[in-house]
């Protein structure tokens, strides 16, 4: 059964890579916004606010 | 500066003779292991193993002074002074072992780059002064008191005095060396996390060749939760470091086995022992040796081997038994339970057992026993806990999560059994893990595992073509950044950076640490000046007793009291009556403390049974009245 999934994804040209890559991006941008939820008040005080103060 | 170069020397010094003692061990044994990684890792753990045990008997006998670990220091090195040929050796293949690494791929060569950028922020952190909250309050604390009083020691105010101390007596070691709580970080933080990399490394070299060895290594060293645990005292790193150990072992001895090899029981009595000095240094290790201990029944019950398992089961129980033994025998002893404070509920009423206000079982859980509940808490210790309710420490980092589901949906672990056995181990004791402890410190022994798993897929990675594998690879690396992101800002929080880099003193860091950068339920630098000139025999009773590593006399938490809770007590005359009998002088309390509701800190309590000693910006120092009745 599972080789037969393996096999499957692997005989589509580019399936398995494809979905190898948007497996990935699907990690990355949870991981991103998680540490962005997380630290939003640090986010805050260590880059916006300084930044907002520059450009004012 | 001389300080810190200091204690980098004396590191290296200490590692150099845990080797010294390893080494020449490991050879009178006469095991020849896998690979020379495996050699090294064993005599490490040879050589910890040995040292630690020493130093609690010394501990017992009272001969804890600094001679002992200067000559346990001197025997270590003179040892590794007649095994210099051999560290000549050691040190030259794991350069080529570094060498081959480098020869990789790009993206091989920014894994392992970034590992060493990983290695280098930990060595900074562990320069400045440990601020790290289990650090301070409990896995430092109880060797300063070993090391104060030359003995071992269970101080009654604090709960991990009476934990497993294998690692925390490597701590004591390092402040009988020098009264440095950096060195004694450098060693137990930093060194025992470089200890879990070759560990790593060397579990992976039992079936895979050095490149997927050091990328796993890396994947180990880039865990947040691993940078952090390296940059503090706590025991994790060197308890992970024996598990590792342990799992290698048992490993080796299953595949012998199935070979019918004569030598194959030395490496199920070597995962025992491991496993044993595992369980000495971390209570936790009792869900190895039911899960090893489990897998072992089951692979020789399928083979209807009845001999076999009770020989087997022998050898692996008394090896764990024999190595765990100093501190679950002295508890057992002195607590009538040989876990104290774990199950001292059931124990005190059985046998009469020490009462304690708190067993760890059940504590960090908190997502609930469902399904839901279980993946909820393994994405989220990947990624990050975003529920502001509660608190699970640092976490493991998305690559794990990142790598296996491509490496099983891609068919890269097809045909490798080795990969699917710790898959399938890793996923067993995620479950005890999740009913257990859900913070990913506890998962380590599952890392470990998943860490090789991954590297396999990092490593097939690096070699697929195409634009997708190239944008794979590119997140790949930028989740590694990510990681390291948490690292950096956990530096430029507290500032440690600046110790390593000359710009402050320790003592400095210390105090702009606790003036400017600690929270306000933490002592500011007057309110530690003030308690240290108190006689270093009082007792101070805080709601919050924070960071006791800097103050001299026994801070004493309401929380545990003496082992007998003390914010709960809501008559006065019952609590007044109980600090004299226990002895407790003076009652801090924090100036700003919406949360306060206890006794203790309340106005007319004070009022009836203290006088103010003490006023400051951020603390009020009381003295209780009966002391000058005396």
């Amino acid at each position: 059964m599972y080789s037969k999934l393996i096999d499957a994804v692997r005989s589509k040209t580019g399936l398995g890579h494809t979905l190898m890559v948007l497996w990935a991006v699907f990690i990355l941008v949870n991981y991103v916004i998680h540490q962005v939820i997380i630290n939003w008040r640090s986010l805050q005080t260590v880059i916006f606010e300084p930044l907002r103060a520059f450009l004012r | 500066m001389i300080d810190l170069l200091v204690d980098i020397l004396l590191a290296g010094l200490m590692m150099a003779a845990l080797y010294g003692i390893g080494c020449t061990v490991y050879r009178l044994t006469g095991i020849a292991a896998w690979s020379h990684s495996a050699e090294l890792a064993l005599a490490f753990g040879f050589g910890l193993g040995i040292v630690f045990t020493l130093l609690f008997l010394l501990g017992v006998l009272g001969l804890l002074y600094p001679a002992a670990g200067w000559i346990l220091l001197g025997v270590g090195l003179s040892l590794a002074g007649i095994r210099y040929r051999t560290l000549m050796a050691d040190s030259k293949r794991l350069w080529q072992a570094a060498r081959t690494v480098f020869a990789g791929s790009w993206f091989v060569k920014i894994v392992f780059g970034l590992g060493l950028v990983f290695v280098l922020m930990n060595l900074i952190g562990d320069l400045a002064p440990p601020v790290e909250g289990d650090t301070v309050q409990q896995y430092l604390i109880v060797p300063r008191y070993w090391v104060d009083q030359h003995r071992y020691i269970q101080p009654e105010h604090i709960w991990a005095g009476t934990l497993p101390g294998n690692m925390m007596m490597i701590s004591a070691w390092a402040m009988l060396l020098r009264r440095s709580f950096s060195l004694a970080t450098l060693i137990t933080g930093f060194g025992m996390s470089l200890l879990l990399a070759l560990g790593v490394y060397a579990l992976a070299r039992l079936y895979f060749e050095p490149k997927i060895g050091a990328i796993a290594a890396v994947i180990i060293t880039t865990m947040p939760d691993a940078v952090y645990l390296a940059q503090s005292g706590k025991v994790d790193m060197g308890w992970a470091f024996f598990e590792a150990l342990a799992l290698a072992a048992f490993f080796r001895w299953m595949d012998l086995d199935r070979q019918e090899d004569p030598k194959s029981d030395r490496w199920l009595l070597l995962a025992g022992v491991f496993l044993g000095l595992a369980a000495g240094s971390k209570n936790q290790t009792w869900i190895s040796v039911a899960l090893l201990g489990g897998w072992l029944v089951l692979y020789k019950a399928f083979a209807k081997d009845w001999a076999g398992l009770l020989k087997a089961g022998l050898i692996f129980g008394l090896g764990t038994l024999a190595a765990a033994l100093p501190y679950y025998l002295y508890n057992g002893i002195v607590h009538y339970n040989p876990f104290y404070p774990v199950f001292a509920g059931p124990t005190e009423r059985w046998f009469g057992a020490t009462p304690s206000p708190r067993s760890e079982l059940g504590t960090e859980v908190f997502y609930p026993w469902s399904v839901g509940g279980y993946f909820a808490n393994l994405w989220n210790a990947s990624l990050g806990h975003t529920d502001p309710s509660f608190y699970l420490g640092f976490i493991a980092g998305p690559v794990f999560l990142l790598a296996i589901p491509i490496g099983a949906l891609l068919g890269v672990y097809r045909g490798k059994r080795e990969i699917w056995r710790m898959l399938g181990y890793a996923f067993v004791f995620s479950i005890v893990w999740f009913l257990v402890k859900q913070a990913a410190r506890h998962y380590l022994p599952g890392w470990i595992l998943l860490s090789v798993a991954s590297a396999v897929v990092f490593d097939w990675l690096s070699v697929q073509r195409g634009w997708q594998a190239w944008i794979t690879r590119l997140i790949a690396i930028f989740v590694l950044v990510g990681n390291l992101s948490q690292g950096l800002g956990m530096l430029y929080w507290n500032g440690a950076w600046r110790v390593a880099f000359g710009l402050e003193s320790r003592d400095q860091y210390l105090e702009r640490f606790f003036d400017e950068v600690a929270y306000r339920v933490f002592p500011d630098w007057e309110t530690i000046g003030v308690l240290n000139d108190l006689s270093p025999s009082e007792k101070v009773l805080a709601e919050h007793a924070s960071y006791p590593l800097y103050i001299k006399p026994y801070l004493v938490s309401g929380q545990w009291g003496m082992r007998e809770r003390l914010d709960t007590i809501t008559d006065g005359e019952t609590l007044a009556d109980l600090l004299e009998a226990q002895e407790i002088n003076y009652i801090l309390v924090y100036n700003v403390d919406p949360d306060d509701n206890v006794l203790f800190t309340e106005p007319e309590f004070l009022s009836t049974y203290a006088r103010l000693v003490y006023d400051g910006p951020r603390t009020r120092l009381y003295q209780l009245t009966w002391t000058e009745r005396e």
